[in-house]
């Protein structure tokens, strides 16, 4: 296959080349020092990861990453049908400082939406239709145009007071205590 | 069942290993050649997947049957080309004790990062919301729910190798026993996508550097805090990185030694980088503009015939899949106008221009000076291109050295017609994006590096022009 002959190497060096080379050289080896040093210091925590990755069992490292408990996955996945909505609820604000990260006022909406991420992502397909809501107005809007027996509600108010935005709902699942709060609502209509 | 490890990983080897001598490729190179067929039995896995998953084919056997007829057509290839010569021996690499164990060592570092990604579960940023939930879908909407699921996918156009592979470890997986899909060895394929960058980069700079370089090259790599954190996910960058490596590698052996075969390596490279992630579509446009600046600088211009063109056909056969596959299931990108200002990229480029260039360069500069990573090889590589221009632009690697800063200077555009909150865009994806030419820039420094020693012993020393 080799159909032409090969290009000759350049034929001349500028003088700049050499300390070019150097400064390379002088760079790279910094860099690599640095980096080697920062690196060591992260090596305790990618060893404690790999002994979790292989000896915790699997739902524990699920609910350690997602917040979710083997028996709230359980539930979900018995009493929430496929073609459900299922809405996680957290009605304490934030939503405009949230892509700000360093504005801790943002932080309940980014808690939010990040256990809004893990949920639709570890629950896919059952149920596919996953949403949020930070405050009651947003959750009517989850609500609208649906029937009921459609909607199921994670709630995290941390009150004890049932769940009543939008209508009556039937309490499904608690997390027992010494977990987060979380409870799982069924909503049956207005 | 959790996967069998070895089986998930040997189908892509050994489809790897069979597409490479069907292009008379054997092991030239003791180390770059496993990342070479990982990413060409990658691509077959890719493709029967495809296939599989189109006939219809229940979950377990869309694999087989779609890797078994590749595997028939590749043999056929095989047997075609047998009689073809060989490459011999004096053109393999060297490799060294030394430095063979230094690529065991980096392989293992690399293999503990992927192991630590499994403590948590694959359901967090891209590769929660963009890949893996991609890969679930192919399996459990395919065929009607499909086009309509992809609402709850963050970037629905985004290629679908990385989905692909992640499919057909799911395929061999049984479900959990509390949830629908396992949430742990789907990373698999995509984590060996990064080892093998590294075996792509330690073999590319050792093939043309000492091993004491070629090494703390090869370190940076190994170093860099980016890198760690795609071993230990699924996210594609690092399939960027990996396919970009073996285009530039493919291609300057090509220019070394007018061997075609490796062209069509580099072809493959680009194949997969295409097929990975949507930036490999502004890398290929940089190319065009380098490509013409590289052959108006070049010494020799030799007439451009048709067949230089043939190994770019793998590339296009993906931009082909890609571009049918969105238009099919009605798939936009946000970037034109799919997002919630309805704006397309450039209209939004010109609106926030003023405002965001400034920032955007504080934030290259800042990026490329910082201790914390290795991007500051761009910094050496443009330097390279101005001190030492003729050995940059006339030589062999003048292509991909032009094309990689006007790729990066493109990724930079696109972050300014961004639809995002400026700073919560460079937050979540800078470091991580501009990442991906990092491997292909360590592996042009080395070459460049290379080329002035070369020309140094040759004794051709003199004024710059």
């Amino acid at each position: 296959m080799t159909d032409e002959t090969p290009e000759p190497r350049s034929a001349r060096v500028p003088l700049l080349a050499v300390p070019w080379l150097v400064g390379t050289g002088a760079v790279i080896a910094v860099w690599v020092a640095v980096l080697a040093v920062r690196t060591a210091g992260g090596l305790g925590e990618t060893w404690a990861a790999a002994a979790r990755a292989t000896n915790d069992p699997e739902h524990a490292r699920i609910e350690r990453a997602s917040g979710l408990s083997l028996e709230l996955i359980l539930s979900l996945q018995i009493e929430v049908p496929e073609d459900a909505r299922l809405v996680l609820y957290s009605p304490y604000g934030g939503k405009e400082f949230e892509l700000d990260a360093a504005d801790p006022r943002g932080e309940p909406a980014r808690q939010v939406r990040g256990l809004f991420e893990r949920a639709k992502n570890l629950l896919y397909p059952h149920p596919r239709d996953v949403h949020f809501a930070r405050d009651p107005d947003e959750l009517l809007g989850k609500l609208a145009g649906r029937a009921p027996g459609t909607v199921f509600v994670l709630d995290g108010t941390l009150a004890p007071d049932p769940l009543a935005v939008g209508g009556r709902y039937t309490l499904l699942f608690e997390n027992p205590p010494g977990k987060p709060r979380l409870r799982l609502w069924g909503w049956r209509g207005r | 069942m959790i996967p069998l490890p070895q089986l998930v990983v040997a189908g892509p080897l050994g489809l790897g290993v069979l597409l490479f001598r069907g292009l008379g490729l054997r092991c030239v190179d003791a180390v770059a050649y496993w990342a070479w067929i990982w990413i060409a039995g990658c691509l077959a896995f890719g493709a029967a997947m495809q296939v599989g998953i189109e006939l219809g084919a229940p979950r377990v056997t869309a694999w087989v049957v779609g890797s078994a007829g590749l595997l028939y057509l590749i043999s056929l290839v095989f047997r075609r080309r047998k009689r073809e010569p060989r490459l011999r021996s004096p053109e393999a690499s060297p490799v060294g004790s030394w430095f063979g164990a230094f690529v065991w060592l980096g392989a293992v570092w690399c293999l503990w990062f992927a192991i630590a990604g499994a403590d948590r579960p694959c359901i967090e940023g891209d590769e929660g919301n963009i890949w893996s939930l991609k890969a679930k879908s192919l399996l459990c909407d395919w065929p009607d729910l499909f086009a309509s699921a992809q609402v709850y996918n963050l970037h629905p156009d985004y290629p679908q190798l990385n989905p692909l592979l992640q499919a057909w470890t799911y395929c061999l997986s049984s479900e959990l026993l509390f949830l629908p899909f396992p949430q742990f060895a789907n990373r698999c394929l995509v984590q060996g996508c990064d080892v093998a960058l590294f075996l792509a980069v330690a073999g590319a700079l050792r093939h043309r550097l000492p091993a004491l370089p070629a090494a703390v090259l090869s370190s940076l790599l190994l170093l860099e805090p980016e890198f760690h954190g795609l071993l230990r996910t699924a996210y594609a960058d690092g399939m960027v990185a990996l396919g970009l490596v073996v285009a530039v590698d493919g291609y300057l052996r090509y220019r070394e030694r007018n061997d075609r075969r490796y062209a069509w390596l580099a072809g493959l490279g680009l194949a997969f980088a295409l097929w990975s992630k949507n930036e490999t579509m502004l890398y290929l446009a940089a190319a065009l503009p380098a490509a013409v600046i590289a052959r108006l600088f070049a010494r020799e211009r030799q007439p451009l015939a048709p067949r230089a063109f043939l190994p770019l056909l793998p590339a296009l056969a993906v931009i082909a899949n890609h571009t049918v596959w969105n238009w099919r299931f009605g798939m936009k990108s946000d970037l034109l106008g799919a997002n919630p200002t309805g704006k397309s990229m450039f209209t939004l480029m010109a609106e926030q221009w003023t405002e965001r260039v400034p920032a955007m360069a504080a934030e290259a500069v800042r990026v490329a000076a910082s201790l914390q990573h290795a991007h500051v090889v761009f910094v050496l590589l443009v330097l390279g291109m101005f001190l030492v221009p003729r050995l940059a632009l006339r030589g062999p690697a003048a292509l991909p050295l032009l094309a990689l800063p006007i790729g990066w200077i493109g990724i930079h555009v696109v972050y300014v017609g961004s639809f995002l909150p400026l700073r919560f865009h460079l937050d979540t994806s800078y470091a991580r994006v501009t990442f991906q030419l990092v491997p292909a820039a360590i592996v042009l420094l080395g070459a460049l590096a290379s080329d002035v020693v070369a020309a140094r012993r040759a004794g051709h020393t003199g004024p710059s022009p």
